[in-house]
């Protein structure tokens, strides 16, 4: 599969704050990426710089094979955006800045963009001085959809709307994944991206600490049990197992990954009891990766 | 350039051209309709009063100044038109990188299949376009003004002489008549300080975008750049009051915009409005010439547009607060 978006060593220092660290990433064309990770991790600065809104300080970045710096307008021509809190001209209403967004691009459909509005149930008449924040972040998923730009960056494309409109915006993401487009989204919410994407990476303290795809995570599984030091011991020995904790009450947590019939036998055989397993999910490769913001400062 | 970026920029100006638009014409109209209220040879008695050394505010004689043409295009120089004119350049100005920065919406459209080129210039044309219509609706006005105006005058009576001349007998009382303006003032004559007016107007776009493309709040650059503007006028004031403080003209742009000078020139000799360098009979070069003044005008403008796109081409959009 051809690679839709690419970074390579891609930096960012604002100052001495170092945002974006030789950030890696290759993205494959028709796929799903959640971004993830936690305020102030990256998120923001690395999909600014893929836009060409902030110059990076070294490496490159790639969208449809076009230099997000050397090739600015034939970048934006493959690529559809949301911001995460948009704002608007306010001396149009909603029909207005559909009007002007569909006409800025030779891809834009303004007829997408009023099936979209009545989709997301949005006003057009109204002024956009006069709409609030969730209509505007509706009225910018209808200027985003309204084109057929080969890769979507959403910034957090559910902050701020209702479940039903959140729904919405999940099942819009799927439909551009079945037309063959590329999306990369930052979110908070993790079961959105779990739901939606086929990819996440995360980043904490401006560096991608982690990209999975979440066809593996489902075979990555937390299984509790009460063991003794022996069984403990034997526990650690397994390939399989990512993390191990134990506490003084004989509890021990591990994380295993891989398929499930390889790692049971090996726990049969060992002296286990009230064994419980359950599937990890994106929120326990979170918390693993979770590190405190202030390690970033450059020295 | 794209002409949806022009229409926006349109739209998003027309309000504020209406409003300086329509200050100007009402005000133009009713200061040449002033002027025709008032008797020059009575404002006369009132300039005698005045001491001699007064004139260095003035940079045509005030002999002139007090004549109906002298008094109607001292129009130029009205506070309210100077600021209304400039008005336009520094709020159109100060839009096009800070205001949109400012209110959010510059990503959504540099996320567009738009050069940031375009999104630069788009604003910047429509508001240079603004500073020339602006100019030509003082000359609308003061055309309009002309032609609607009495004026009155104290005629000597003539006798008809044989040759069809009308000789006036100076030594009879004069009376007072009633005359239209427009057949004293030639409206025509005014177009140097409509393109002075151009100039200055022009150059307070490119000196405001320059400050806009550097800045990301909006509120600040209309700040800053209204301190320079009281500056520079209160500069030129220094500058003409004393001999001292002549150095000040030299720092002020407002020494660049004398429609009144221009005008005065014309009225000598349409040649004299074509001169860069206004020569003593020493040839030691002591001031710009019409053309002069406003092409350093339009240059200034242009080194600070040009500053302006470089600054905009490699700057950071930083994300809206």
């Amino acid at each position: 599969m051809p690679t839709a978006i690419e970074t390579r060593a891609l930096t960012k220092r604002f100052g001495n704050f170092v945002a974006l660290h030789e950030c890696d990433l290759a993205i494959e064309q028709g796929s799903v990426w959640g971004l993830l990770g936690p305020n102030g991790a990256g998120k923001s600065t690395l999909i600014r710089t893929l836009l060409g809104f902030l110059y990076p300080t070294s490496g490159d970045a790639y969208i449809c094979g076009r230099h997000v710096v050397r090739e600015q307008v034939a970048t934006h021509r493959h690529v559809s955006y949301l911001p995460s809190s948009p704002r608007f001209f306010r001396t149009l209403t909603g029909r207005g800045i559909l009007k002007f967004f569909t006409r800025l691009r030779a891809d834009g459909d303004f007829a997408l963009a009023l099936k979209l509005a009545r989709r997301l149930d949005l006003d057009l008449s109204r002024w956009v001085a006069f709409m609030s924040t969730g209509m505007r972040q509706k009225l910018a998923i209808a200027v985003a959809f309204a084109n057929r730009a080969p890769v979507l960056v959403l910034d957090e494309p559910t902050e701020n709307l209702d479940p039903n409109i959140r729904r919405i915006v999940v099942e819009l993401v799927g439909e551009a994944q079945r037309e063959g487009r590329t999306v990369l989204f930052s979110s908070h919410v993790l079961s959105e991206v779990e739901e939606v994407a086929d990819h996440v990476a995360i980043l904490n303290a401006g560096s991608v600490v982690h990209q999975q795809s979440l066809a593996e995570l489902r075979y990555c599984h937390r299984i509790v049990a009460k063991a003794g030091t022996a069984a403990v011991a034997e526990l650690r020995r397994l390939p399989q197992v990512v993390k191990l904790e134990s506490d003084p009450l004989a509890n021990v947590h591990l994380e295993v990954e891989g398929d499930l019939a390889h790692v049971l036998p090996q726990l049969a055989s060992l002296q286990l009891s009230d064994v419980y397993i359950e599937a990890t999910g994106l929120q326990a490769v979170y918390d693993r990766l979770h590190l405190p913001i202030g390690s970033r400062e450059a020295s | 350039m794209s002409w949806e970026m022009i229409r926006k920029s349109l739209r998003e100006g027309a309000v504020v051209f209406l409003a300086c638009g329509t200050g100007l014409f009402a005000f133009c109209v009713f200061r040449v309709w002033i002027v025709g209220r008032l008797d020059s040879a009575r404002f006369k008695q009132i300039i005698d009063l005045l001491p001699k050394d007064w004139d260095r505010f003035a940079s045509v004689d005030f002999s002139w100044l007090v004549s109906y043409l002298g008094r109607v295009v001292m129009t130029f120089d009205e506070p309210m038109v100077l600021l209304l004119l400039s008005l336009w350049g520094i709020v159109r100005g100060s839009d096009v990188v800070s205001g949109e920065l400012g209110r959010g919406t510059m990503e959504l459209l540099l996320a567009q299949p738009v050069p940031r080129r375009a999104v630069f210039w788009s604003p910047v044309i429509v508001a240079l376009a603004g500073s020339c219509l602006l100019a030509l609706v003082i000359w609308l006005a003061m055309w309009v003004g002309v032609q609607i105006t009495s004026i009155k005058e104290m005629v000597y009576p003539t006798i008809n002489l044989p040759n069809g001349t009308r000789l006036p007998l100076t030594f009879l009382q004069p009376r007072e008549e009633l005359v239209r303006m427009r057949d004293v003032i030639d409206p025509r004559i005014f177009w140097p300080g409509i393109v002075n007016s151009v100039c200055l107007g022009v150059f307070f776009v490119g000196f405001t975008s320059w400050l806009s493309a550097l800045d990301r709040y909006r509120w600040r650059t209309l700040g800053v750049v209204f301190s320079i503007y009281f500056v520079m006028a209160v500069f030129k004031i220094g500058g003409m009051a004393a001999e001292s403080l002549r150095w000040m003209l030299y720092l002020t742009v407002f020494s660049l915009y004398e429609p009144e000078l221009h005008i005065r020139i014309l009225e000598g000799g349409r040649e004299s409005l074509w001169t860069i360098v206004r020569w003593n009979s020493k040839f030691e070069m002591y001031e710009l010439g019409p053309l002069g003044s406003n092409l350093l005008l339009l240059l200034l403008a242009a080194v600070f547009l040009l500053l302006a796109h470089c600054a905009f081409e490699r700057r950071d959009i930083e994300a809206p607060v």
